[in-house]
């Protein structure tokens, strides 16, 4: 019976460390968007912005804190958080290390859907604003649905791979990777046939940056995010068991097949949505699950909420830092999750399977 | 629980594994499946999950049709223990054992489930590593691991897809026990086997595969050299000891 409570206890106090882990980023997020309000390329006392959040500021810095920082900061919380969560989704579903919107092409074919929209459907226009140039997307929704087609024909692919020739990881990584430049090959061609202002709209999408969201774009991607995650945090339990392989997932009561391609037609909307109102982020979905595994181990129990509040952090402190590092100039976020997503990817290939 | 295959037959892509195989399971019986490599025995375990679905033929467990049943359902009455098993992300003994409670867990493990599984653990002598990775344990001990997974489900029948493969004389003997103390509280097993002696030591019943078709079937007397000689292309001798069958291959025919 000792040996029993052993065990038991063992598991328990293992299980308290990863839920600790997990208030620890939550609480450092919280930490991380009190800094985001009070950084800025305009520099703003704290009173100020104390006064500004309850309705009490300047014009000018309402103005700021309410159209601008927090819209931002929602926006790289909810982006961060799905394109996390559809990353660890991936890789789980696939079994694939490696998954993630970006590796396996869907991010740049949701890229090439916003393009196609933008430069043969014409859904939009570059608009020069009094603060920064930004993009007004006539129809917004034409772009969400072109990204999404396009990041389903890629995700066909994928799922065709995985199912009836059994590909393995590297092989899926790899038709990623030609996905991903066919994908931008077709951008560039459209680029090359459109005026200069669509081209300036189309490489503005292929940045990442958060800056473009607007309050009602913020509300559109959080209503179809936030219930994918909910969707994924459902199925926990049964990519923890496909994880083991899809012959004991199906002994376990798991319907594999279905589960995957939901899964994977899920997490490419997430993709689709985000890249059509932030552009491309890369990396951040492939990193993200890495880190928590790492940190807290790989029941998706925990994986699945704890990237959630990782991407968000991650996404927003990456922001925080294309916002001051050149100040001030405001680089777009996709530059420099790339910069620094790149090593770590090429990190994780290089130490292999002792890693994950 | 009684098991019964009636005529199923199996291809893949028109290529026939499994023709018109029927056989029957009783309540706390071990069922060995010999033959050589390719005649069917994994095809014919996985169509006992309803993993394959039979082309022909059907499969009732205590006179319900299998295919008919949800797979929760199906998980909880059998459980199985593939013949390789590979994951690519960290997991501990424990939570690999734990997922095996997955026909009963939606949110998160219940104390029941977790009781169950540290019951399981503590009774395949696996406490010691309960904590590790599971690429950090020996072979023997994976399949044991494995094994325990099947058990927290709480099947009444255990299927086994070659439980004793790359596993060392001590881990090979310790397997086959905890599935024979297992079937003496009612669960029945099956397992496809390659090694004869073991088969024909542990199981009650056996049955010789040879190109998706029974060869021979009944208790361990099959394990005959006129049968081995067709089958497996090899002359053997069949020695006794202690009551129990031994096979000693002579030479390749």
């Amino acid at each position: 019976m000792a040996g029993e409570e052993r065990i038991l206890s063992g598991y328990k106090e293992q299980t308290g460390k990863k839920i600790l882990f997990g208030l620890l980023f939550c609480l450092m997020l919280v930490l991380v968007i009190v800094v985001s309000v009070v950084l800025g390329s305009y520099s703003l006392p704290i009173s100020e912005i104390w006064s500004a959040l309850f309705f009490k500021g300047s014009d000018v810095t309402s103005n700021i804190i309410w159209n601008i920082r927090i819209p931002r900061i929602l926006t790289a919380i909810v982006a961060g958080a799905g394109l996390s969560v559809a990353g660890a989704a991936m890789q789980s579903i696939l079994k694939n290390p490696l998954g993630s919107p970006f590796t396996l092409g869907i991010s740049s074919a949701a890229g090439f859907g916003a393009a196609f929209s933008i430069g043969i459907l014409g859904a939009g226009t570059m608009h020069a604003s009094t603060a920064n140039a930004a993009i007004i997307i006539n129809n917004p929704y034409l772009t969400t649905f072109s990204a999404f087609f396009w990041s389903l024909v890629a995700t066909m692919v994928i799922l065709f791979l995985a199912k009836y020739k059994g590909a393995s990881p590297e092989t899926m990584i790899l038709t990623g990777v030609a996905l991903g430049s066919l994908f931008t090959a077709g951008t560039t061609a459209i680029q090359y046939f459109s005026d200069d202002v669509r081209i300036a709209a189309i490489v503005f999408w292929t940045f990442g940056d958060l800056g473009r969201a607007s309050l009602k774009d913020l509300g559109v991607m959080a209503l179809f995010i936030i219930p994918a995650i909910f969707y994924f945090l459902v199925n926990a339990w049964n990519y923890n068991a496909m994880k083991y392989g899809d012959e004991t997932a199906k002994s376990l009561g798991v319907n594999v097949d279905a589960i995957r391609i939901a899964g994977m037609l899920i997490s490419s909307f997430i993709t689709a949505v985000a890249v059509s109102f932030v552009g491309i982020i890369g990396f951040v979905g492939l990193v993200v699950p890495h880190i928590v595994r790492k940190i807290i181990g790989g029941n998706e129990m925990y994986l699945i909420p704890f990237s959630c509040v990782l991407g968000a952090l991650l996404l927003l402190l990456s922001d925080i830092a294309a916002r001051t590092v050149i100040a001030p100039v405001v680089l777009p976020v996709g530059i420099l999750t790339s910069f620094m997503g790149a090593p770590l990817f090429i990190y994780l290939v290089i130490k292999g399977r002792e890693y994950w | 629980m009684i098991f019964e295959i009636k005529g199923i037959s199996f291809s893949y892509n028109s290529k026939p594994v499994l023709q018109e195989l029927s056989l029957t399971l009783n309540a706390g019986e071990i069922l060995g499946l010999i033959g050589p490599n390719g005649s069917g025995k994994s095809t014919l375990l996985k169509c006992m999950d309803n993993i394959l679905k039979p082309c022909a033929g059907c499969i009732l467990v205590d006179g319900k049709m299998l295919n008919e049943m949800k797979r929760e359902t199906i998980a909880k009455k059998i459980g199985f223990v593939p013949q390789r098993e590979g994951s690519r992300f960290p997991s501990t003994v424990f939570d690999a054992v734990l997922i095996g409670r997955k026909p009963h867990i939606t949110w998160k493990p219940a104390e029941k489930d977790l009781k169950i599984t540290t019951e399981i653990i503590k009774k395949l002598n696996i406490s010691d590593i309960a904590m590790r990775d599971l690429d950090a344990i020996s072979g023997g001990q994976r399949q044991k691991v494995f094994i325990a997974r099947a058990l927290v489900q709480e099947p009444e029948i255990l299927l086994l897809d070659e439980p004793t493969n790359n596993l060392d004389m001590r881990h090979q003997l310790e397997v086959l026990d905890i599935v024979k103390k297992q079937t003496q509280t009612g669960v029945s097993a099956v397992i496809a086997i390659h090694d004869l002696n073991l088969a024909g030591r542990y199981c009650d019943k056996l049955v010789m595969l040879y190109n998706g078709c029974i060869f021979a079937a009944g208790g361990p007397e099959i394990l005959h050299p006129d049968n081995i000689k067709p089958v497996y292309g090899v002359q053997a001798s069949v020695l006794t000891h202690r009551g129990k069958q031994y096979v000693i291959p002579e030479y390749p025919e």
